[in-house]
């Protein structure tokens, strides 16, 4: 997690760097501090925040999209035999020590609320559930637009 | 200060000197933007309900952990840690760190900053001043009183805040599967980065070796 961390705190100085050319205006950074002349701190505080935006309220929210890439990467590396329906939800089991045969991953990362995949240790029977998104994530993604209105209207989101 | 001097002087001077602004607890800001927790947000100045933020007050996060270390501190089963009342000052690097996976022993290497080691005969002590305590009296926390008050902090920071938990869980039970998998893990930033991370299991061998030469 810190290096993810660390990931998404040069992700805003990369975005911001990459949305600032067309105002021309100083700028150094050191990890999460932003310095310029007087006169262009007005629009530097709002190109942080456009960059914060752009980071986790744009879309469907990053960690959804995160969680997508990491499915995605544990299904297309082994091989999901077994999907059946239970508890209304269709689950999949990815048994761990299998060769991978042709997937469409597509159908569960299309539909993740609806799907339970589990991880299978074929060799100790050991089943492992691959995590839901952290607890009512999918409701709050519902407001992804009042966050962005929040951020926009925060005085002290850097100061 | 020195602008100002500069303006007293010449009202049309030119003044270039950088102005910096800082995040307020970005570490703590990126959880909570990832988590759409908008109580969290609201601590760290991500998020405003107000429909006119002239009024608002900046949140400091400081505060809010310091506020849950302490009611976590009244009620310990050590007294002398009851009376020990630290302030932002104390904690602010190890709250800083949390997204960072701060650990036990950062955090009492954190509060070492503060604080003065003694020693007694054999015995090693950590003196609280009374400038940090309830009672103003001077506090001396022997080793394992000192170890329950890092991993008080410790729990407090890293199991009480929702979001965290949460996340770090997540994190866990994912990083578990790619570990079982022997697969590298990948992300692409939002910015479009793609990184590759892997982790490695070490196994750990102890050997004994002399390193001075004990025979002739």
């Amino acid at each position: 997690m810190p290096n993810f961390i660390h990931s998404l705190d040069a992700s805003n100085v990369h975005l911001l760097l990459n949305n600032i050319s067309n105002y021309k205006l100083p700028i150094y950074t050191i990890h999460d501090c932003f310095a310029s002349t007087p006169n262009t701190m007005f629009n530097l505080e709002k190109l942080v925040k456009n960059a914060f935006i752009e980071i986790y309220f744009k879309d469907e929210g990053y960690l959804l999209k995160l969680h997508k890439h990491l499915v995605k990467s544990i299904v297309s590396a082994t091989d999901p035999i077994q999907i059946k329906y239970q508890n209304d939800k269709e689950n999949i089991v990815v048994p761990l020590n299998a060769k991978s045969e042709n997937f469409d991953f597509n159908q569960i990362t299309k539909n993740s609320a609806n799907t339970q995949i589990t991880v299978m240790d074929t060799e100790t029977n050991d089943i492992i559930n691959i995590p839901d998104m952290p607890s009512g994530y999918k409701d709050k993604n519902k407001l992804l637009n009042s966050f962005i209105k929040g951020l926009l209207n925060s005085k002290y989101f850097i100061g | 200060m020195q602008a100002k001097l500069l303006l007293i002087h010449n009202p049309t001077t030119k003044i270039s000197n950088p102005i910096l602004f800082d995040a307020s607890c970005s570490g703590i800001q990126h959880i909570a933007s990832l988590t759409l927790e908008q109580e969290l947000a609201k601590n760290v100045n991500v998020y405003t309900e107000s429909s006119d933020p002239s009024f608002d007050y900046p949140q400091d996060f400081y505060i809010y952990a310091l506020g849950k270390i302490r009611d976590s501190l009244s009620v310990s089963e050590i007294e002398t840690l009851r009376d020990i009342k630290l302030n932002r000052k104390i904690i602010k690097r190890s709250v800083m760190t949390i997204p960072y996976n701060i650990s036990l022993t950062g955090i009492g290497e954190h509060l070492l900053e503060h604080f003065e080691v003694i020693w007694v005969f054999k015995e090693r002590f950590v003196k609280i001043p009374g400038s940090a305590s309830y009672s103003g009296k001077d506090l001396y926390l022997n080793t394992s009183e000192f170890g329950n008050l890092t991993k008080l902090i410790y729990f407090v920071l890293t199991k009480e805040l929702p979001s965290l938990k949460i996340l770090s869980e997540y994190f866990n039970s994912m990083i578990d599967i790619f570990v079982r998998l022997n697969l590298p893990i990948t992300w692409i930033t939002p910015a479009g980065l793609k990184i590759r991370y892997t982790n490695v299991k070490f196994t750990t061998t102890k050997v004994k070796a002399n390193l001075l030469a004990t025979g002739k």
